[in-house]
């Protein structure tokens, strides 16, 4: 029942957290990178002073998108293992949300960007975004295999724009939206 | 053992970094109380005509007969889809549609704040929030909260322990606000269930 007003943001965000689920916990499952994925490096972001993505996981606060990428390789270690159905960390998502936060986000936008799109477009959102699903460990690639031990996990992301992508239509590479800030848990 | 399986990340406590005024914990004790005995009151507080809340049902994993109190009001947008009338129909803005809302969700019973090991709550602030004023723009303090609670459906005479998750943005109030501070986001994950013995009438 939300006001009309804001319907091209609801389905703006709701389209931008589903592209960033499916990217981030690909990236996660397949051991490739995520920092791109964050704040930390991109030129517009650093240019105008940004202070580096604020990340926490499981209560420790790490200081660069790189140091949680060392921590997610440091999980997946298991030398001995020589079964590949036993060998990998998979995140499943079970679960996720997003609600803007701010439908007008200014900070380092470029005035084109300001002039061109009101808060009501659905672009220059600030948006908070909850993942909950299951991290299974000693497992394979799919769903239903065997697993060593698993915990549920809880992720939560705020997601700013990335004013070069969005800044250039019909641009294919690079991801719309950037992490800010994460909390990160297990139980 | 390690090398042969991959292994947990270490669990750390709760950190709070929510800033001198320590906002998250006393929001927190404030709000959990009040949203287990009066949940009106509670959303005419903190919610104004801004402020967005919804619920989503870990589809996998509570297939648990409560769930069927939560499970029409869902919004996980990864099973409803993007494009679901649902994903506009579910989020809940205002307080009175909030307030209304929680009325139709089970009743809870939550531990106390005090009960270190039945919680973890994880806090930071961070910037670029709207400033409700018009002028520039606010720090905003980001919470999640990872803890059970009693969960009790009247209707259907069931109880049990649900695990959940809980997220919230904070920003600064209107003027006229009762509190320096508003929920601009409330986000409630409903996790595992386990049931109980019935509640006594």
């Amino acid at each position: 029942m939300a006001a009309s007003a804001h319907e091209t943001n609801i389905r703006c965000s709701a389209e931008a957290a589903k592209n960033f689920v499916d990217w981030y916990y690909r990236q996660v499952n397949e051991a490739k990178p995520i920092a791109q994925g964050y704040v930390n490096g991109n030129a517009t972001y650093d240019r105008a002073g940004h202070a580096p993505a604020d990340i926490c996981i499981n209560g420790l606060v790490v200081a660069t998108p790189q140091e949680w990428e060392k921590l997610l390789e440091q999980q997946r270690q298991c030398p001995k293992q020589t079964d590949p159905n036993q060998k990998l960390v998979r995140y499943d998502v079970e679960v996720f949300d997003c609600h803007v936060i701010n439908p007008d986000y200014r900070f380092a936008a470029p005035q084109k960007m300001l002039d061109l799109h009101a808060p009501t477009d659905g672009v220059r959102m600030m948006m908070m975004l909850t993942v909950g699903g299951t991290v299974y460990f000693g497992t394979g690639r799919n769903k239903g295999d065997g697993y060593f031990a698993k915990e549920r996990f809880q992720d939560v992301f705020i997601l700013v724009p990335n004013w070069d992508v969005l800044g250039k239509p019909g641009a294919k590479v690079g991801r719309k939206y950037l992490v800010a800030s994460q909390i990160y848990r297990t139980f | 053992l390690a090398a042969w399986f991959p292994t947990p990340l270490p669990r750390l406590p709760s950190n709070l970094r929510d800033g001198e005024n320590n906002i998250a914990s006393t929001f927190l004790r404030g709000f959990f109380s009040l949203f287990d005995h009066d949940r009106a009151a509670l959303a005419a507080q903190f919610y104004d005509a801004d402020s967005w809340f919804s619920v989503s049902v870990d589809a996998d994993h509570n297939r648990d007969p409560i769930s069927q109190s939560y499970i029409k009001y869902s919004r996980n947008i990864g099973e409803l889809g993007v494009r679901n009338p649902g994903t506009q129909q579910r989020l809940f803005m205002g307080g009175p549609l909030i307030s209304e809302l929680w009325t139709l969700l089970p009743a809870t019973r939550h531990a106390s704040l005090d009960q270190l090991d039945q919680w973890k709550i994880d806090c930071h602030t961070f910037p670029g929030l709207a400033d409700p004023s018009g002028q520039g723009s606010a720090i905003g303090l980001m919470i999640n909260i990872v803890s059970q609670s009693e969960e009790v459906d009247v209707r259907q005479q069931l109880a049990g322990i649900r695990t959940f998750s809980r997220t919230f943005v904070l920003g600064p109030s209107k003027p006229g606000a009762p509190h320096p501070y508003r929920v601009v986001s409330d986000q409630l994950t409903l996790r595992d269930w386990t049931p109980q013995a019935p509640a006594p009438a």
